[in-house]
């Protein structure tokens, strides 16, 4: 599945009459990482949920490859090619992950849904052999595998991935920006929010820095690495950015 | 007579058992307790007997040996089922569905306590107050263990089959839940709901088919209980105290757990006429309830939330 992911002017919130997104614009185009930046409370999180249908939309719209997402329930994003892996909370961890993979597969044809499958279990070893294992008895970094693994049964066009390196050590999180760089050669976009600054600078292509819900910056990934306005819109995370 | 109490046990936990599984399912995935779910019986008891009415000028009265029932209420049960089933739908459309909407969880509970109500009432009126019975044959006990080994055991062959019954159902569901995308998708959605969604698991087919399950086995319940005891507009509301009871203690949201903690139930309320009396019968599976959460208070099979 292919189509880049175009938001328009959205906003978003909670609470009636409490934006967290502010009308923000961006596009994730098809084989690129794109990451959100920002202060805690910024809105990035919200905005990823926001177009996955977790959170109303109050203008604005969300469309993928051309197609008008913002009035296709939940569970129907996933057909429309939208995969979302929340930060918490991400794995059904009383079931198998085997039976993680299923659920993910539901729809397609039977041998269609083998292959996936089988396709996630060989791109993460450590998942294949831990197929009849609850996925609440994983490690943090085999879990993120898991939650992106089930992300990517249906193909999606665009991935959302929120703070998959949360928790994880360094090496992990080496790991897994290696993983999100390599979905994102295989075809689909990729739109991450991520604490690490480093670390997401590394990984995206480009970077959006949401600041109280509105884009205080947008800009080649590299280009921000290196550039020291970026601290002064973190506030409290100057070291980390700079 | 000790091996009486504990087979007679045994089928009276198979039957509560029964109703709890489908109390225990609707909790998981729906998130509240259905206090309407006692009554799910009796509409199943008394849906049998109505189409039993219907069908018995055609497929007539006999017995098919060594049961006391004959093809009618054969023909009837797969008929009580639909209309349980239909009545939980409708029941949840109506009330229910509205209410989870947007209403808190006690809001919920309190309509369901509510819509019991009617629907007994309903029953009352419809059939009236006194007891009916699905056959006036009389249900002869075969003799399975001698009296000189522990006062011997004898069960009537329509007590045998509420056992092997319920063993079939809890091992079909087991199975369900186990293999199927449905049941994959029930032990998801009441896992994370929000989750589910994102994976793409539509809530509303699923709650509906957790209706389906947890309505007809309720059905089947009560017409397993109308025909070893009798059909009374009663029947389910006797039977709710120990359907929530053996659901908790198997631990709420637990099928399997709740097919246990209705065995458990059933046997301990028999065994308590013997030793405490018949008139402490439910206060006993009560202590025993009690007992076990204090050892495990998420109950049998019961994970911590």
């Amino acid at each position: 599945m292919k189509g880049d992911l175009r938001v328009d002017g959205l906003v978003a919130g909670y609470e009636p009459g409490l934006d967290i997104v502010k009308g923000v614009t961006l596009a994730v185009a098809a084989g690129s990482v794109v990451t959100l930046l920002g202060p805690n409370g910024a809105g990035k999180s919200t905005l990823l949920k926001a177009i996955a249908g977790l959170v109303p939309v109050r203008a604005g719209g969300i469309a993928l490859g051309g197609r008008d997402l913002a009035t296709v329930p939940v569970h129907e994003r996933t057909t429309a090619g939208l995969a979302f892996v929340p930060q918490t909370e991400n794995v059904f961890a009383s079931l198998s992950v085997e039976e993680n993979l299923q659920i993910a597969a539901v729809g397609l044809p039977r041998a269609l849904r083998r292959a996936r499958i089988e396709a996630v279990t060989g791109r993460f070893p450590d998942l294949a052999a831990a197929r009849q294992k609850p996925a609440g008895r994983l490690s943090g970094g085999q879990r993120q595998m898991l939650a992106l693994g089930r992300a990517l049964i249906k193909a999606p066009a665009v991935l959302l991935v929120d703070e998959p390196t949360a928790g994880l050590s360094p090496r992990m999180v080496e790991g897994v920006g290696a993983i999100l760089r390599e979905i994102a050669a295989s075809g689909p976009g990729v739109l991450l929010v991520e604490q690490n600054v480093d670390a997401a600078l590394r990984i995206a292509d480009r970077a959006v820095v949401l600041v109280d819900g509105r884009i205080a910056r947008e800009a080649p990934a590299a280009e921000l690495r290196h550039d020291p306005g970026l601290a002064a819109l973190f506030l409290g995370q100057r070291d980390q950015a700079a | 007579m000790i091996l009486q109490y504990l087979g007679d046990g045994l089928v009276q936990g198979a039957m509560i058992g029964l109703g709890a599984v489908g109390l225990t399912l609707t909790y998981a995935v729906l998130r509240f307790a259905n206090f309407a779910h006692g009554e799910l019986l009796t509409i199943g008891a008394y849906a049998a007997l109505s189409v039993l009415w219907l069908v018995v000028p055609w497929l007539g009265t006999a017995a098919l040996a060594p049961f006391s029932f004959g093809w009618a209420l054969i023909v009837a049960l797969p008929a009580a089922l639909a209309v349980t089933c239909a009545t939980a739908l409708l029941l949840d459309r109506l009330v229910l569905a509205r209410l989870r909407a947007g209403a808190a969880a006690m809001t919920v509970v309190i309509a369901s306590f509510g819509a019991a109500l009617v629907l007994r009432h309903l029953v009352v009126v419809l059939y009236g107050p006194q007891p009916d019975y699905y056959t006036r044959a009389i249900q002869v006990a075969l003799p399975l263990v001698p009296r000189e080994v522990l006062g011997g055991l004898r069960l009537a062959p329509e007590q045998i089959l509420v056992v092997l019954v319920t063993l079939g159902v809890a091992t079909a569901l087991h199975l369900v839940l186990t293999r199927t995308d449905t049941g994959r998708a029930m032990r998801a959605l009441a896992e994370n709901p929000q989750l589910a969604a994102i994976a793409g698991i539509d809530a509303r087919t699923v709650v509906r088919r957790v209706w389906l399950i947890g309505a007809g086995l309720a059905g089947l319940a009560g017409v397993l209980q109308g025909l070893t005891v009798q059909v009374r507009p009663q029947l389910g509301f006797d039977l709710l105290l120990p359907v929530f009871a053996a659901a908790i203690l198997g631990g709420i949201g637990s099928p399997p757990g709740a097919l246990a903690g209705g065995l458990i139930v059933g046997i301990a309320e028999s065994l308590a006429v013997p030793l405490a009396g018949a008139e402490y019968r439910q206060a006993v599976s009560f202590v025993v309830l009690i007992l076990v959460l204090l050892l495990r208070p998420h109950g049998l099979f019961g994970r911590a939330p």
